[in-house]
């Protein structure tokens, strides 16, 4: 009966552990909602990053094959639009996210080809703790809605 | 006894429908769209003085600018798709406000690229000027901060951005400058308004 108990308690434990939220994650970081918007040879991208981790993370850059990326962020002062590089990366709060989007904070993506990447724009986002984070951009078509 | 709230309603009902519904701002008095003539990317000659009849949507932007522009450019598109048939009785026109790089090719190609239909307008020195001002654009570049950069990408760091007055600036059919429209505005909020000055 002991036996059972402690077997059934290691168990417990077990399932205790893995249901806990960045258990059931996966990954310290999570990006979802990507899409590249990519006009001849200039276009962005949009996403979400999820900081599942007890401590802030930073995203210091992004690759993309054949294409240079930089972190930047739209700001409106009035009507006019300024269009701010952001070098020093983007923080993403402890158990928070951050949302780029259009308005925002938006990742430029200049020379990169859509015709070589049909199945969506590869990247690689490097953050300062986290590391490396893999994600595809599937491409939105230029029309607006 | 109800007849007291009679000449609030009429003058709340007055006040709503004088003023109109538009979603823009009204340019108070309209005031004569400024003339622009261009040579387009395939050679033909553009003035926007031609299309008099027409509702004409003027927007300043440049091709090396990620987010706004294509947003606006799309936006465009749609607008396009949202207004059927009466989209043949608008005149969309794109204006660079950069010069430096935006020739009429490029331009013309990133144009296209959303909608044909959109006029790519491409301008040097004091013609480019005159139009800013006749349409109240302000456009400033920003180089970028290289002290912001670790050493080894400095030297990688050439372009430029265009801080530049977004939205969308309407003439009406009978060539006066009649709103603003945000750049906030949706597909759906631009639409009514193009609608309400193509019935006029």
């Amino acid at each position: 009966m002991r036996r059972f108990l402690a077997a059934l308690s290691v168990a417990a434990g077990f399932v205790l552990a893995c249901s806990s939220p960045r258990a059931e994650g996966g990954a310290p970081i999570v990006v979802s909602g990507a899409v590249a918007r990519l006009a001849p040879g200039m276009g962005a991208v949009y996403l979400t990053i999820q900081n599942n981790t007890e401590t802030e993370d930073r995203l210091v850059s992004v690759e993309a094959p054949g294409a240079m990326v930089e972190l930047h962020e739209t700001v409106a002062k009035g009507e006019v639009m300024q269009m701010i590089a952001r070098p020093e990366g983007f923080v993403v709060p402890a158990q928070g996210s951050i949302a780029l989007q259009e308005g925002g904070k938006h990742l430029m993506v200049m020379g990169a080809d859509p015709a070589a990447h049909p199945g969506g724009l590869p990247l690689t986002l490097v953050f300062a703790r986290a590391g490396r984070v893999s994600a595809t951009a599937p491409l939105a078509s230029l029309g607006g809605k | 006894m109800w007849t007291r709230w009679i000449v609030p309603w009429i003058v709340s009902i007055c006040l709503f429908g004088c003023r109109g519904s538009f979603h823009g701002v009204l340019v108070d008095p309209p005031v004569e769209a400024t003339e622009i003539t261009a040579t387009l990317p395939d050679g033909e000659a553009f003035s926007l003085q031609q299309h008099k009849g027409k509702v004409i949507i003027l927007t300043f932007g440049y091709t090396y600018c990620p987010d706004v522009c294509p947003t606006t450019l799309s936006r465009l598109r749609g607008l396009f798709s949202a207004l059927g048939e009466k989209a043949s009785d608008l005149v969309v026109v794109y204006v660079s406000v950069d010069p430096d790089r935006d020739t009429p090719e490029r331009l013309g190609e990133y144009v296209s690229a959303f909608d044909s239909r959109i006029f790519p307008i491409s301008l040097q020195g004091e013609a480019l000027e005159a139009v800013k001002k006749g349409y109240g654009i302000v456009s400033l570049k920003r180089m970028p901060d290289l002290s912001k950069y670790p050493a080894s990408k400095k030297s990688a760091i050439t372009h430029y951005a265009v801080d530049h007055t977004s939205g969308f600036h309407v003439v009406d059919k009978s060539g006066k400058l009649r709103l603003r429209i945000p750049y906030e505005a949706t597909v759906e909020e631009t639409k009514a308004d193009i609608l309400q000055l193509l019935a006029e």
